[in-house]
């Protein structure tokens, strides 16, 4: 018997409307295919991911093929919904990439202390995103074209 | 033979029986002999009664620490005990001249020594064999001034004095020959006894001991005042306490309307230190416990002295505890001292607290910074970037180049953003001290920038093992900064040299250098070097947003250092740092 697998989504958290925009462009211009889902706010992550609030009712036995986190985030931050994340049974395998502005060593100190799996500095442009998905060893889940390059 | 005698001889005699057999010895003799023996009963009594009058002299003199009081009490003594008209007592100067210090004469003579009385003896012999035969410790016994072969001058003085006879001896402290005791008979000539003599001369001796002692005294008082010492002693069988005069001082207290007691020197102990104070006493008393401690003394003016106290138990042979003495410093100055450093520490530590609360907000400010200013210029460059990818064919040369500059800037503006994240995080990082091979992190920094441009043609020269003591990474840091600096600059040279290693200063001071041959920099602008986006050169000639070297400098600074460059343009730049961290 054969598996066919549905092209899980992406779960892209980030509450500044053009570094959305802009991180949804470069990963279709990578290539990526899959459905990416937005959350504006930790909290709204965090229902997403544990099918509450707006997310009452999800299949939380779907979870996204990875997490796009941003760090500064209203209400619940970044690193806050990283925590939880790692304390659930559901999600405590979850790959993690978290974007990150600067180079803050207390940011990538406090992300890797807390599990994410990578990092990516914004913006997200298609090389340093194809190397954090090698380093996740997940290329097979997310590339489904060939990228190309240019106009 | 007279009752009298039988009276006395009786008293010799243990009972009547030996009485009888003693009268019937004496009439069996001739009555000359027995005149003798009663002669020399007379003068053994005489004697005894002198040797009893001595021993009472010699303990006022102990009694007292006086001088003046035991000069007073003793002449009078001396002058009762010997039936003579004057006693005096004369003090040689350091040049051998004197006067009399201290007198009794019996009423109706004339005085020599009084409140306004200064009676100088001129006596050239005694000045010029410095002291004459009293040096010798001889004595000077004259029955009749007249007729002892003394000099004119001499009768005069002593007919001045209304003296007929005089017994003179010397009063020596130690070696020195202090003074002189002198007994003289005013109403007649007088026939000396030898025993009278020694009593005088015994009296001198007492006299040379007292003084001594009066001396060591005063020099102690002397030094317990300087050095703000008091000591003092409480005998328990007799419940008698003495108190130095530094220790009436010390209590704030005049020796000459207070008597020295327990209650007093209590009453002037601050409340809080009294019950330490009686714990340590008690304990003293019951278990010959030394004891030790600060305590504070309120003056009748209010104000506080602190005391450093100490107590000694002293045990007699049935190891009771009969007698405590002890001594006290006083201490004000260094408690205020401490109490000043503790001030001063508290404000520091105050200061600490109030230096980390702005250095976390400056932290936060940062951070806030890095993500704040960072999002527009992400955009900026975000858009500026989709448009040459998706519109590239809708621009025309212009176009695409502005959009070029957009992003040029942006990044430029994202490096500066960088640079001061950089110098601010430096500012407030931990650190960590160890000692630093410097050598071996110049090696791996030259070699990564050589790895970087494989096409430079470099020399480098670095000085082997040179250690340092500092923070790794820090330091790490400012030689990079150094070292990129020295490569940029020698960038134009087809063979460029570098070069780090140490020197020493005219003061023997240790100062490490990194040399380069390169461009170099005017030093009309040396003092700008340090500044933070300070640059000598535009960005077009060299690269670099002018934090480096205000990096170094705060990261020299951390390590108590100092930095400083040399130059001359087109001759290469030194520049110069010493670490001071211990």
């Amino acid at each position: 018997m054969k598996l066919y697998m549905t092209p899980r989504n992406i779960l892209l958290v980030e509450d500044n409307p053009d570094d959305e925009d802009l991180a949804i462009r470069a990963l279709r211009r990578s290539g990526v295919l899959n459905e990416i889902v937005v959350a504006r706010d930790g909290v709204e992550a965090l229902d997403y991911l544990f099918g509450t609030g707006q997310h009452t009712g999800r299949d939380t036995h779907i979870q996204p093929a990875v997490v796009l986190l941003d760090l500064k985030l209203p209400r619940v931050n970044g690193i806050e919904v990283l925590q939880r994340l790692r304390t659930d049974e559901r999600t405590r395998f979850l790959p993690v990439v978290v974007l990150t502005t600067s180079n803050e060593q207390r940011d990538l100190l406090d992300s890797y202390s807390n599990g994410c799996n990578s990092y990516v500095r914004k913006p997200v442009d298609f090389i340093q995103f194809a190397d954090a998905v090698r380093q996740l060893g997940m290329y097979w889940l997310l590339l489904n074209e060939v990228p190309s390059l240019g106009g | 033979m007279d009752l009298q005698q039988l009276a006395k001889l009786r008293e010799l005699c243990k009972d009547d029986a030996a009485f009888e057999h003693l009268k019937q010895v004496l009439a069996a003799t001739l009555d000359s002999p027995f005149i003798a023996i009663t002669q020399a009963l007379a003068q053994t009594q005489q004697q005894l009664e002198r040797q009893q009058a001595l021993a009472r002299v010699i303990s006022r003199i102990r009694e007292n620490l006086d001088l003046a009081t035991i000069f007073q009490i003793s002449t009078q003594e001396i002058c009762q005990l010997l039936n003579v008209d004057r006693v005096a007592v004369y003090r040689f100067n350091p040049d051998w001249s004197g006067g009399f210090v201290a007198e009794y004469v019996v009423p109706g003579w004339l005085p020599l020594v009084g409140p306004d009385i200064h009676t100088i003896w001129e006596d050239t012999y005694l000045q010029e064999t410095l002291g004459g035969r009293y040096r010798q410790q001889e004595t000077f016994a004259v029955t009749n001034i007249y007729q002892a072969g003394l000099m004119d001058c001499h009768v005069a003085l002593l007919e001045k004095f209304q003296a007929k006879a005089f017994a003179i001896v010397p009063i020596f402290v130690g070696q020195t020959l202090w003074g002189l005791l002198a007994a003289y008979q005013n109403s007649s000539f007088r026939q000396w006894e030898l025993g009278e003599i020694e009593l005088l001369v015994q009296l001198g001796e007492q006299f040379g001991v007292a003084i001594q002692q009066s001396e060591l005294l005063a020099r102690l008082q002397e030094t317990q005042r300087l050095a703000r010492i008091g000591n003092w002693d409480y005998d328990l069988s007799t419940q008698t306490l003495t108190w130095s005069d530094e220790t009436y001082r010390l209590f704030g207290l005049d020796p000459t309307q207070v008597e020295p007691s327990y209650t007093e020197f209590l009453d002037r102990v601050h409340p809080d230190d009294r019950p330490a104070l009686l714990d340590a006493i008690q304990q003293a008393i019951e278990a010959g416990i030394v004891y030790e401690l600060d305590l504070r003394i309120i003056h009748t003016d209010t104000s506080i002295r602190h005391l450093a106290m100490k107590g000694q138990p002293f045990r007699n042979l049935a190891g009771q505890v009969t007698r405590l003495f002890g001594a006290m410093l006083d201490i004000t100055e260094r408690k205020q001292a401490e109490i000043a450093v503790q001030t001063l520490n508290q404000e520091l530590s105050k200061s600490v607290v109030e230096l980390t609360a702005v250095n976390r907000e400056l932290e936060a400010f940062s951070y806030s910074v890095s993500h704040d200013l960072r999002a527009p210029l992400r955009s900026i460059n975000g858009y500026s970037q989709a448009l040459l990818e998706d519109c590239w064919d809708r621009l025309d040369e212009a176009g695409q180049r502005y959009l070029q500059r957009i992003r040029a800037a942006t990044e430029r503006m994202g490096e500066l953003i960088d640079d001061v994240l950089i110098l601010s995080r430096i500012t407030r990082s931990d650190m960590t001290f160890q000692p630093v091979n410097l050598s071996e992190l110049v090696q791996e920094i030259l070699t990564e920038l050589q790895a970087i441009n494989p096409d430079r043609q470099v020399t480098c020269t670095i000085q082997a093992n040179v250690i340092a003591w500092g923070d790794r990474t820090l330091l790490k840091v400012l030689l990079l900064n150094l070292l990129d600096n020295a490569w940029k600059f020698t960038s134009k040279q087809p063979l460029a040299q570098i070069e780090f290693g140490t020197t020493k200063d005219d003061n023997s001071k240790l100062l490490y250098f990194v040399r380069d041959d390169g461009t170099g920099f005017d030093m009309t602008y040396a003092d700008k070097l340090f500044g933070a986006f300070q640059r000598l050169h535009s960005v077009q000639e060299f690269s670099g947003t002018g934090i480096g070297l205000a990096t170094a400098q705060r990261i020299v600074h951390r390590h108590g250092g100092q930095i400083w460059g040399k130059s001359t343009i087109g001759q290469g730049a030194t520049f110069f740092f010493t670490l001071e961290v211990k």
